[in-house]
């Protein structure tokens, strides 16, 4: 379990936790929410896996906006109420869409289409999918390094000492590897215009 | 783009120019066309890659706040090494299955091995399950996609996850179009 703060924690620690990804502060809003929205989603028309699903997809929106300074912390506002109605957003414009508007009925007079901060939050998973495609696309060494470089963010030492390299070498195939994985996402774009 | 090339623009979308730097490169955008779309295209991967980055974080969140009770007794159990205890744990066992021979249910462990003798793909088997739902949502071929759903609720049965496979084999069942309808409609007879 990652290291949490000995000492009770504000909303403002929480906020710059969340932005550098600790595993605590995720742990905590993970705990303090899934239960919540589950019962949530299973009172709204979903199952215990459409709930998980779209806790996911609203986390993933809230802690995007999060990182890329599109949400910005205020005062007095609680963060775990911010992201529950991100994730209820998303679970209300599923109801939404026509898979299910036929057979279910919508739970409150909010309309997903024309919340346009939705829309967009929900068109970016299109070039996470196309960014995730194409990672699955490069041979294993180069995956292993954009994985280390990029998901894990090790540094070119750690690395290099993880894949048996010398650290000069890792600063070319680093690189190297993130041009071809550019050039697959591009691919990827073209294919689904 | 060379290396030089690739670092400016890099450097320019981490913040790490400075002002002046800044303000040039983004003059020299506004009228290269080639460069303006190399930024969008490093862009473009690395909101996909943060996404990536965020997803893992959420998904080991998940694991280590959202542990099932159950699993826990399981691997518990796998884990007893002595024979005293062992055999004590089989009297226990040995009630069990006879509770179970009566109401014929068959539990965790003999899902787990049905779903075993099912997943003769290697390559399906070996994905991880992040990997399989992602197919299930983003190939290209609905063969590709219904397997997937069909490993999807292997994988959660093999884990224990009864619910989350039972939810999944009865959408596949209720599929009259689906590849493993037939596959699915036996196993939730068999096994739930």
């Amino acid at each position: 379990m990652p290291d949490k703060p000995t000492s009770v924690f504000s909303q403002s620690d929480l906020y710059q936790a969340l932005k550098k990804r600790q595993g605590w502060a995720y742990d905590h809003v993970y705990s303090e929410l899934s239960p919540s929205f589950r019962y949530w989603v299973e009172r709204n028309s979903g199952s215990e896996m459409d709930a998980e699903d779209a806790f996911h997809k609203g986390l993933m929106n809230f802690y995007l906006n999060l990182e890329t300074d599109k949400y910005e912390f205020r005062e007095g506002v609680k963060i775990s109420t911010v992201i529950f109605d991100y994730c209820k957003k998303v679970w209300l414009n599923e109801l939404a869409s026509s898979r299910v508007k036929t057979r279910r009925t919508m739970p409150d007079a909010y309309d997903p289409a024309n919340d346009t901060d939705l829309q967009k939050d929900l068109e970016r998973s299109e070039t996470i999918a196309q960014v995730r495609a194409a990672l699955d696309q490069l041979k294993a060494d180069c995956r292993q390094m954009i994985e280390f470089f990029y998901l894990e963010e090790l540094s070119l030492k750690e690395i290099a000492k993880k894949m048996g390299m010398k650290e000069s070498s890792t600063k070319q195939k680093r690189y190297d590897c993130t041009e071809k994985l550019k050039q697959l996402v591009l691919k990827q774009d073209s294919l689904n215009r | 783009m060379n290396y030089e090339q690739f670092e400016r623009v890099e450097a320019y979308l981490e913040n790490r120019l400075s002002d002046a730097e800044r303000r040039s490169f983004e003059r020299e955008m506004s009228t290269n066309a080639e460069l303006k779309s190399e930024v969008e295209a490093q862009q473009k991967m690395r909101l996909g890659l943060r996404a990536l980055a965020i997803e893992k974080q959420i998904n080991e969140a998940r694991q280590r706040t959202q542990s099932s009770p159950k699993t826990t007794i399981v691997k518990k159990l796998n884990s007893i090494q002595s024979w005293g205890l062992a055999a004590s744990v089989a009297v226990m066992l040995g009630a069990g299955w006879l509770v179970w021979e009566n109401n014929k249910t068959p539990g965790e462990a003999e899902r787990r091995t049905m779903a075993e003798k099912e997943m003769t793909d290697v390559q399906y088997k070996s994905m991880p399950l992040d990997s399989l739902q992602n197919i299930t949502k983003n190939a290209e071929s609905a063969k590709a996609r219904e397997k997937a759903e069909w490993y999807v609720a292997l994988a959660y049965m093999h884990q224990g996850q009864k619910d989350k496979a039972k939810a999944i084999l009865t959408q596949i069942s209720d599929n009259p179009q689906h590849s493993y309808q037939q596959k699915a409609e036996e196993l939730l007879k068999k096994g739930f």
